[in-house]
């Protein structure tokens, strides 16, 4: 009779032959598809090339940073949905998209407006009143 | 559908790539790089258009020869990407593992729009450039001479090289990953 432990490690052994794939790699135990990764990772840099915003020199740090996070959405959800080379552009077109919609909006008189409001309203919250002490 | 064409359908069954292709990457990638890169060019010039018709919106009359310059141009941007974009999504999405048969109903209908809607900013950029030629022409020549910047053109074309080698790449990768 087979010994319980050889058969564990037989089907272990098998499931990993089963689930490494030429096109993949493992990192920390995650499988990574590479191409449909790196299609992804292009398509983000493709928008954020496109679409430059030209304003004030502290804008490179919130853009480097959106494009950060633009690009770990787009890797977690070819990752996670097991997407084609194809389907990963679109999903890194729609973070970059995404990112550059965010820049725009921060960009925005609105968003002036808002923050002025907010910083006023906090102000005003901090301010002694009469009624204090 | 004809056995001739029943017969080549069959034939390329079994390819990643569309019919049309004869099952050659390097074919579809090229095809792919070319579309893709002439919808981005075309929506980048489309956008820089837009944006400065709007920006200049209270300075610069609509009858004015800058006026239907740059209306022409963002048009033949609108054709471009008209053109390209949906073929472009056909490209990418087809063979795809994780497509749905509706997703991919809706590329081809859209794809089917665009080809018929895209007579509109043809004709529009054509009427325009019959009609206000005489006016661009002439304030062309009245133009006094600027001289030229002292690094000439080329800061100005890193932006859209940029894009083609992405796109090129990105191409190259699809085709080899399918």
């Amino acid at each position: 009779m087979q010994h319980p432990g050889a058969v564990i490690y037989a089907s272990a052994a098998t499931a990993v032959t089963v689930a490494a794939d030429p096109g993949t790699i493992d990192i920390f135990g995650v499988t990574v598809p590479v191409i449909p990764s790196l299609v992804g990772v292009l398509a983000v840099i493709l928008v954020r090339v496109m679409v430059i915003t030209k304003s004030k020199p502290n804008i490179w740090s919130y853009n480097l940073a959106l494009t950060g996070v633009c690009l770990l959405g787009t890797l977690v959800t070819i990752v996670d949905h097991r997407l084609g080379p194809g389907s990963s552009f679109w999903v890194g077109v729609g973070f970059g998209a995404l990112g550059v919609g965010v820049i725009e909006i921060a960009k925005s008189n609105f968003a002036s407006a808002l923050r002025t409001g907010l910083q006023t309203m906090f102000r005003a919250l901090a301010a002694p009143t009469d009624r204090e002490g | 559908m004809t056995n001739a064409s029943a017969a080549v359908l069959l034939e390329h069954a079994n390819s990643p790539y569309p019919a049309s292709f004869d099952g050659n990457g390097i074919l579809f990638a090229t095809a792919l790089f070319s579309v893709t890169a002439i919808a981005c060019l075309s929506s980048m010039i489309a956008g820089w258009m837009a944006r400065d018709l709007w920006r200049d919106r209270f300075t610069i009359h609509p009858k004015s020869p800058i006026f239907s310059f740059r209306l022409i141009v963002m048009f033949v941007g609108v054709v471009g990407v008209m053109r390209s974009g949906p073929e472009a999504a056909y490209l990418f999405l087809y063979n795809e593992p994780r497509v749905t048969p509706a997703l991919y109903q809706f590329v081809l209908i859209v794809k089917r729009l665009s080809d018929t809607l895209s007579i509109v900013p043809v004709v529009a950029w054509m009427a325009l450039l019959t009609v206000s030629y005489a006016g661009i022409v002439h304030q062309m020549k009245a133009c006094t001479y600027i001289s030229p910047d002292r690094l000439g053109p080329w800061p100005n074309l890193v932006r859209p090289f940029l894009v083609l080698i992405i796109v090129l790449s990105i191409a190259f990768l699809v085709a080899i990953g399918k």
